[in-house]
């Protein structure tokens, strides 16, 4: 009986996790057919801040829509019920909004005219998105802080510090290459974007690992 | 503390903190090794 339930559960996760990955790849060919083809778009770190964006961004969007509708919230997110959406609602909304500018501002980045690239939004613009996301991001982060309870917090930790010494190992390896020439150091936005795909990798890693990917 | 925190401890997902676990041992009125059970003994009683 029990292995039956874990199996759906792992089926229902597995279909989630698919069903995540294909969405998002959508959205990122669709946002890159669409919104832009300009010569220079698909450069890997203007790539990379674009599916930075674009997911911190579906994933603003998936928990701030579960927010607002709890019962089509519940249908998708990992939660027991509608309740339980409606009672942590001080600490999603937010976080659903730290996502939509996070992923804001990796868009904008992306966008931005840079070397070569004549870009596809002003730089003045760019620029204040950039800045006004910035500091509603820290502000919002800031003050969700009193809605978080103590099991995010340590996910949160665990995750930075994981998320840290992955950083450098990888960007700190290959700054190490590129010092001793044996690898071209990449863009600025290739760093910021990369630092934040691994902290997101972070993330999923830590709460994977204490198997809370797996529905309730 | 949120429902999805309640469910992790509940499952083994999650050690909650000394405070948490004092609070909680409080809420229900009794000790905290009775709310967590851990099988470690000392060597010399093993």
């Amino acid at each position: 009986m029990s292995s039956a339930i874990d199996r759906t559960k792992v089926r229902t996760m597995i279909l989630r996790m698919v069903s995540g990955a294909v969405v998002g790849a959508a959205v990122t060919g669709l946002f890159l057919t669409f919104v832009t083809d300009l010569p220079d778009f698909s450069e890997t770190s203007r790539l990379a801040a674009v599916i930075a964006g674009l997911t911190y961004g579906l994933m603003g969007l998936a928990v701030g829509v579960g927010t607002l509708a709890p019962r089509l919230g519940a249908t998708f997110l990992n939660v027991e019920d509608a309740n339980e959406i409606s009672e942590d609602r001080r600490a999603l909304g937010p976080g659903a909004i730290v996502c939509l500018l996070a992923g804001l501002l990796f868009l904008a980045l992306a966008l931005a005219p840079a070397g070569d690239f004549e870009g596809a939004m002003p730089r003045d613009i760019a620029a204040g998105t950039v800045a006004v996301s910035f500091v509603a991001l820290v502000g919002v982060s800031l003050w969700m802080r009193r809605y978080i309870d103590e099991l995010n917090r340590a996910l949160g930790i665990e995750a930075s510090a994981s998320a840290m010494n992955l950083s450098f190992l990888l960007f700190g390896g290959w700054a190490a290459l590129a010092h001793l020439g044996y690898a071209q150091w990449i863009t600025p936005l290739g760093l910021l974007s990369g630092l934040a795909l691994v902290q997101l990798a972070a993330i999923f890693w830590v709460v994977g690992e204490r198997g809370m990917l797996m529905p309730r | 503390m949120s429902r999805q925190t309640i469910n992790c401890v509940e499952t083994d997902k999650y050690d909650p903190s000394l405070p948490l676990a004092l609070r909680m041992a409080k809420l229900f009125a009794v000790p905290v090794d009775q709310i967590f059970i851990d099988h470690w003994k000392p060597e010399e009683q093993q």
